[in-house]
């Protein structure tokens, strides 16, 4: 049986394993998650610090741009040359716009915008003031243009905007640097996790390995045991077999055996009372010559009765022995299988006690019996008894009819020996087929021996017999056999 | 002149010994009856007058199949075997009538086989028969013949 404890033991192994390696899945699961979580933060910072370098140089170039425009109005107010107006003309409609775009461009993550539109609005104001001033210069107002250029006012929008624009670039930078070095802090983390993850899978494949190897060999070893068992199996079944059919053969030969010397005895009696009896004759002879005893008559009545039960006892016994040996013989009789014209065989069997059913009158019907391959020496025994059984219980009034049939049911052939005769009682459609056992009114000679003999022929064939009857009605034997040799053990071909 | 032969019954019922030998007796036989009701000592007996000529000796063998010590096969082949006892003529009388046993025995040299019926009428018949078998049979002399 070790062969099945493997096998539940692996049950459970692979259920642990199982559990296992789910936890492992999990895990390398909840590290890859992280990781790829931990990338994307990274690439968005990454995006986001580029995004505040770009804004940075914008502020720059908006201040450069702002210083131009304003240079280039101041060296046209004092020299009071075109030739300076150039970059003026050139820059100063790209003032306000760059601005704008500032706004628009801000990272998020600075939350600058209210400061912007401080920047802008001063960006709006400076250009306000130099193209008023540009344009008091050009249209001969040269004396307000230099008068507003002294009162500062200028000077001083350039100077908040410059304070401004290095504040906010000062954040930008600071911002910067702090995601850069969050970043850092994140890139370490990423690292770990993934190689730890590394670790994890590595660890995940080795354990399944493990675990497949070890299964696959518990599987082998729970296989080469089955295949033990397997074999033992066959090895019981077959000692089994071996010692059911010992049995079988002691049983048989006991039956034999106690048969047989229970003769032996018999001989003596029946030797003896015969001694007996013709010492009874001379001595009685004796006795009348003697005329000792007047009564010889009625004493010798009795002795006669006596000598006579004790003569029909041993008969009787003698039968009854002749009974079991005959069946025990049955039994270890080699069959011989052979193809068995049926209806040819019952209608020879019928011819056998012809004189029978004349005596009763009796009208005998064989139908189409399907030929079978068996033991042709069984069939005849089984047929004859119970043709002989329909005929014996056959009623003494009423017209007998005895009817035998034959049909095949799958690999089965199935003959019955219907008669309209006496019938038996349903209590009794067990016994009957026992050993010396009969049923309903002891009024027809027999021993009770051969439904008993019908039943073990059938069973050493490999079927079955049964009885359907009705008292005062008739009865049916149905006998089933197999229709090949092949279902029937013990058959020598 | 030869010995008139000696009729060795092997039987271990007495029974039957004596239902036997009364039979043989109302037969007419009047030979000296030997009787041994086991196996192993009627052996013996054949051992002892095994190395005689056996016109000294002359036997017959009347055979039980069923001895208490052994099975009256096993005499049977012993006497059939014998250089001297080989002649001698074996009646088996047993109660079994299996066709398998009876042509063992006859297979074996067995001359006669008697089935004990339990109808003593029968049984007294074939008896009487057997004695007038005994008294015609001649027993060939295993040193001329
Ligand atoms: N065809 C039948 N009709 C009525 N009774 C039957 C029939 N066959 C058998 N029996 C009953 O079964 C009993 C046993 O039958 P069986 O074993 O053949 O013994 P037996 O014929 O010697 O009585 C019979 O005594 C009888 O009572
Ligand atoms: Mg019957």
């Amino acid at each position: 049986m070790a062969g099945f404890h493997d096998v539940f033991s692996l049950f459970r192994e692979s259920r642990r394993e199982a559990a296992l390696l789910g936890a492992a899945a999990v895990i390398l699961i909840l590290l890859t998650l992280f990781s790829v979580w931990l990338s994307h933060r990274l690439e968005s910072d990454a995006g986001t610090a580029a995004e505040i370098n770009r804004y940075y140089a914008k502020l720059g170039r908006v201040g450069r741009t702002m210083r131009t425009v304003e240079s280039s109005q101041r060296g046209y107010l004092i020299a009071e040359s075109e030739q300076y107006l150039r970059p003026y003309n050139e820059l100063y409609s790209q003032l306000i716009p760059q601005a704008k775009r500032l706004i628009e461009s801000v990272p998020a993550a600075l939350e600058e915008k209210e400061r912007l539109a401080v920047l802008l609005d001063l960006i709006t104001r400076k250009a306000n003031e130099m193209a008023v001033t540009v344009a008091d210069a050009t249209n001969e107002r040269r004396d307000a243009a230099v008068a507003r250029l002294k009162d500062n006012y200028g000077v001083k929008l350039s100077e908040q905007i410059e304070e401004h624009i290095n504040a906010l670039q000062e954040k930008a930078i600071a911002k910067r640097d702090e995601i850069e070095a969050n970043s850092a802090e994140l890139r370490d983390m990423k690292m770990i996790v993934d190689v730890i993850g590394g670790v994890a899978v590595l660890a995940f494949s080795f354990l399944s390995i493990w675990f497949l190897m070890r299964s696959n060999a518990a599987l082998s070893r729970a296989h080469r045991a089955l295949e033990k068992t397997n074999d033992d199996l066959e090895d019981i079944v077959m000692r089994r077999t071996a010692a059911l059919q010992r049995a079988n053969d002691e049983i048989q030969r006991f039956a034999y055996v106690v048969s047989h010397d229970l003769r032996s005895p018999l001989v003596n009696i029946m030797g003896f009372t015969s001694e007996l009896e013709t010492l009874r004759k001379d001595l009685f002879e004796r006795l009348e010559k003697a005329n000792a005893l007047a009564d010889t008559d009625v004493l010798g009545k009795d002795f006669d009765e006596a000598f006579g039960f004790i003569k029909s006892s041993i008969a009787r016994m003698d039968r009854l022995i002749n009974a079991i040996l005959k069946i025990s013989r049955q039994g270890s009789r080699p069959l011989h299988s052979e193809l068995i014209d049926t209806k040819k065989l019952v209608e020879s069997v019928i011819s056998n006690v012809a004189h029978q059913i004349r005596e009763k009158d009796a009208r005998i019907a064989v139908g189409d019996l399907p030929p079978i391959l068996s033991d042709r020496m069984s069939i005849e025994q089984i047929f004859s008894n119970l043709i002989e059984n329909a005929i014996k219980f056959l009623k003494s009034d009423g017209q007998g009819e005895i009817k035998i049939e034959g049909y095949l049911r799958g690999v089965d052939v199935i003959y019955s020996v219907s008669d309209n005769g006496r019938g038996i009682d349903p209590r009794d459609h067990q016994r009957i087929f026992e050993l010396f056992r009969r049923a309903g009114p002891q009024d027809v000679p027999g021993e009770g021996m051969g439904l008993a003999f019908v039943s073990a022929l059938v069973r050493r064939l490999g079927g079955s017999i049964a009885v359907e009857s009705a008292v005062g009605v008739g009865s049916t034997f149905k006998v089933t056999l197999p229709g090949t040799i092949a279902q029937t053990r013990g058959m020598a071909a | 002149m030869n010995k008139p032969v000696t009729i060795v019954m092997i039987e271990d019922d007495q029974g039957h010994a004596r239902l036997i030998e009364r039979n043989i007796r109302r037969a007419g036989v009047t030979n000296e009856v030997m009787p041994f009701s086991d196996g192993a000592s009627a052996l013996a007996y054949f051992k002892k007058i095994e190395s005689e000529p056996a016109e000294l000796n002359p036997i017959l063998v009347l055979l039980d199949l069923n001895l208490p010590d052994m099975s009256g096969i096993d005499i049977l082949e012993f006497l059939k075997n014998d250089g001297h006892l080989r002649v001698a003529p074996v009646i088996v009388l047993t109660t079994t009538d299996d066709q398998l046993e009876i042509q063992r025995c006859y297979d074996l040299g067995c001359n006669v086989y008697i089935t004990k019926p339990v109808d003593y009428e029968q049984f007294a018949v074939a008896i009487r028969q057997l004695g007038l078998f005994i008294s015609v049979i001649k027993i060939p002399d295993p040193l001329n013949g």
